[in-house]
């Protein structure tokens, strides 16, 4: 080893990464909170894994399924588990913004007189499950933004910080589109993750209809006190990000541009807009958030794998070519995914470095 | 060796395992390329300038030069230290610790490693092999075919260097001489050099063909320009002579003829002047007033004589230069020498004879032959010189249709004998065979007409009894 190197890369004046004990812990809590998930939901382990993976990097989450599958009853279970004040509102094509964000009312004073006193709405909690968004018009919709941007409201020019944590749980229907509005990009682009709530197969099912009468899944019995809740915070930030990882996920949101310099073919040909710098932002925060929850103190790019789909399915603007080809964003993002080498060494295609199986040490 | 510096130990190794992949991978290119175009250069050389094989064999010194290069060039261009770490990490599944290990103090982590930490490095070269074999076959088959088979694509040139050389060696003969205008020359020399470039021997005639145009065109230029110069010469040297008989002369003759062979002498010198620039150019303005006047001095006189030698030398030198280009023919060389020699003694006896009322050119011609004239003042091959002509009245016979009879007559007549005197009429023997319409001539309207025969007597006679005239012989 050449003194050089040894300057190079020496270890002094460097942050120190989380030691194994605090991954432990956080590890552990991690581990109870998605063990009274998976209790709640049956056979929905990799989903609660993201939704805690949004929660912990501090993002709304738009869950997109049928109705029934279990998507209210996640939401709801999570604000128990993690011990937050949960709100639902239901959202339909009359409801206002000030439903959401709360109105002023005129109300009489004691000594007589009357004065407007504000009367919060559904949104000044932890949670909020905003249940099948796109029925609401655009006009309640965008009462969101700053909220979810910002946390705060602002009403009659006054603005209101939000308690936090704050958390949008949003719910869309894929089917029964007629009278919906779907939502605008720039709302969309608020929201970390879109998760799938897929439908869960025969097992699964049979496993609720023998243990569980009516359906009502069970009450989670040891939530999360405020304290662990922000030892998890504080374990969270301590992640580390090391420089080739952030490059990769610049270079992954780059290449979801059409023609830019890593762009693959199908980005070329099915995507009209790739994804925004906000897009980087949230990858960023939601692979320290999957490294955390796998253990690890560092985020590798397996991390940034993990995370790359539900980041980027509902920022990637696809074009009528794609629809007409059957072409989903899963599919252009996973083709993304496979030909973008993390590294980055540019090496010819015809230059092969072999990989050996890692043994334990 | 702690954990920490065995991985860079590796991730060291692997980078040098990929820069020597690299490396061999662009020498193989670099080489392959090379070797295309050491054969290309050789096949041109070799079948466009007959270039031997020795000089081409320096080529081998670029393929060591090429695989430096080119792995100098890969090595170059192997992946950073950071690169390789995060290839490692992402290879190893170590989830970020060994890309943080650079960065951060990973205390008390791990880093599982595989028992083969450094990876193998495969170049898949393949075709990059082919085409370097392929190369190379080619640049040994480019040096290793025989000059024959070579030659045979190489153009049929029409070796036309030695014509074209001689034609520009004329070209600029011409060019010096100024016999033809530059701008005529250089488009004589840009007519060449094209010949020369497009002489294909696939079609020699149209080359010959344009040679002898060209050829032509330069052996008519220098034909006129001799004659020219001969000319110019000839008038020169006429004029001299006779400047030089005039201030011979000058003693013997009465001013007014002096003056007048001068006018002469000026005439025949600004005659011959505007067909010579050379000569007009020579000759002082001065000079030429006073020798319009006629009153030259001798000292003028032996002046204009010597620049009219200078002209004369002139056009001679450009006549012999001419010949020894071979541009005209050299036996007209030998026509100069003498023709310019003229007796200056005899054209001075001539002027003050004629004192200068006689024509300078008909001077010029008495002194410049044989003899000096008449029975007693030159050779017997010296011509005759006559003044007017005679006249022909009375001398000339008349033609007469002579009668039938006498046709017929004469038809049974009989040679008695040659005399160089007239026959005598013998009327008593004209023959009356044509009855009385005998002497009647056709279409007068007569029936009878006295006959008259010619007189050759006394045409004779008065032929020699005429007066001859002075210096006549």
């Amino acid at each position: 080893m050449t003194p050089n190197l040894e300057a190079a890369e020496g270890h002094s004046g460097q942050a120190t990464l989380l030691s194994p004990d605090e991954i432990s812990s956080a590890t552990a809590l991690i581990q109870r909170v998605l063990t009274q998930l998976d209790r709640t939901l049956l056979g929905r382990q990799q989903l609660h894994r993201m939704v805690l993976v949004g929660i912990l990097s501090r993002g709304h989450i738009l869950l997109e399924g049928l109705p029934g599958v279990g998507k209210t009853a996640l939401i709801k279970a999570l604000g128990q588990i993690l011990h937050l004040q949960f709100n639902r509102v239901q959202f339909t094509p009359d409801l206002m913004p000030s439903d959401i964000l709360g109105t002023h009312i005129l109300r009489e004073i004691p000594g007589g007189g009357r004065e407007m006193s504000f009367q919060s709405g559904p949104i000044f909690t932890n949670i909020l499950l905003a249940d099948e968004i796109n029925r609401a018009s655009p006009k309640t919709q965008s009462a969101l933004l700053e909220a979810m941007q910002e946390g705060c409201v602002t009403l009659l020019g006054q603005t209101r910080e939000l308690p936090r944590p704050f958390f949008v749980l949003a719910s869309q229907n894929p089917i029964e589109l007629e009278g919906t509005y779907p939502l605008p990009e720039a709302q969309l682009d608020r929201f970390l993750f879109k998760l799938n709530v897929s439908d869960v197969n025969v097992d699964v099912l049979t496993e609720i209809i023998a243990t569980r009468r009516r359906g009502e899944p069970p009450v989670p019995e040891t939530p999360l006190s405020a304290e662990e809740l922000q030892d998890l915070m504080r374990a969270m930030e301590q992640v580390f990000l090391p420089r080739p990882v952030c490059r990769y996920i610049s270079r992954l949101v780059a290449a979801t541009h059409p023609q830019s310099a890593e762009a693959t073919a199908e980005v070329n040909s099915y995507v009209n807009y790739g994804a925004s710098p906000r897009a980087a932002i949230a990858m960023a925060e939601a692979a320290r958030a999957h490294a955390l929850v796998e253990g690890r103190p560092s985020v590798g790019f397996d991390d940034v794998k993990a995370i790359a789909v539900p980041v980027l399915n509902h920022r990637l603007i696809l074009n009528y070519k794609a629809r007409f080809d059957q072409i989903g964003t899963l599919i252009v993002i996973q083709q993304l995914l496979d030909r973008l080498d993390p590294a980055g060494l540019k090496l010819p295609a015809d230059l092969h470095i072999q990989q050996f199986e890692v043994a334990g040490r | 060796m702690t954990e920490h510096q065995e991985h860079r130990q590796v991730i060291q190794q692997t980078r040098r395992r990929i820069g020597v992949a690299l490396g061999l991978r662009t020498g193989v290119a670099v080489l392959s390329g090379w070797l295309l175009i050491w054969g290309i250069v050789v096949v041109i050389l070799r079948a466009g300038l007959s270039t031997s094989r020795g000089p081409l064999l320096w080529g081998f010194t670029g393929i060591i030069v090429a695989i430096v290069c080119g792995m100098i060039s890969g090595i170059r261009r192997r992946p950073s230290l950071e690169a390789v770490r995060a290839l490692l990490d992402h290879y190893w599944h170590s989830g970020g610790l060994l890309m943080a290990s650079a960065e951060s103090n990973p205390v008390g982590w791990a880093i599982r490693v595989p028992e083969t930490a450094v990876p193998r490095v495969r170049w898949a070269g393949r075709r990059h092999w082919w085409i370097l074999l392929g190369c190379s076959l080619f640049a040994l088959t480019s040096f290793m075919v025989p000059a024959r088979v070579v030659n045979q694509f190489r153009p049929n040139r029409l070796q036309v260097a030695t014509e074209v050389e001689k034609l520009a060696e004329k070209i600029e003969v011409l060019k010096e001489e100024e016999i033809l205008p530059p701008d005529r020359a250089k488009s004589l020399e840009e007519s060449l050099r094209q010949l020369q470039r497009e002489a294909a021997g696939n079609d020699p005639g149209k080359t010959w063909e344009a040679m002898d145009h060209l050829e032509q065109a330069i052996a008519k230029a220098s034909a006129e320009a001799a004659a020219d110069a001969l000319r110019n010469a000839q008038k020169s040297a006429q004029s001299e002579e006779l400047a030089a008989a005039l201030d011979k002369a000058r003693e013997q003759m009465s001013p007014s003829d002096l003056t007048t062979a001068m006018s002469q002498l000026s005439k025949d010198i600004l005659k011959a002047a505007k067909l010579d620039e050379l000569l007009a150019g020579e000759i002082p303005e001065e000079l030429k007033e006073q020798l319009e006047k006629g009153e030259l001095t001798p000292q003028q006189l032996a002046e204009l004589s010597q620049k009219l030698g200078e002209c004369k030398e002139c056009n001679l030198a450009k006549i012999r230069k001419l010949a020894a280009a071979r541009m005209i023919d050299p036996a007209q060389l030998d026509k100069l020498d003498g023709q310019f020699k003229i007796d200056p003694d005899a054209l001075a006896e001539l002027l003050a004879a004629s004192k200068g009322e006689q024509g300078i050119q008909m001077l010029l011609a008495e002194g410049n032959k044989s003899g000096r004239g008449g029975i007693n003042r030159g050779r017997g091959d010296a011509a005759m010189t006559w003044t007017s002509g005679s006249d022909r009245d009375g001398l000339e016979f008349k033609e007469q249709t002579l009668p039938p009879g006498a046709v017929a007559s004469l038809k049974d007549a009989q040679l008695q004998g040659v005399s160089v005197a007239a026959p005598t009429p013998n009327p008593s023997k004209t023959s009356n065979s044509g009855g009385a319409l005998d002497p009647a001539q056709t279409g007068r309207g007569s029936a009878r007409t006295q006959i008259v025969l010619p007189e050759h007597k006394k045409v004779v006679q008065r032929y020699f009894e005429r007066t001859p005239l002075s210096g006549t012989p």
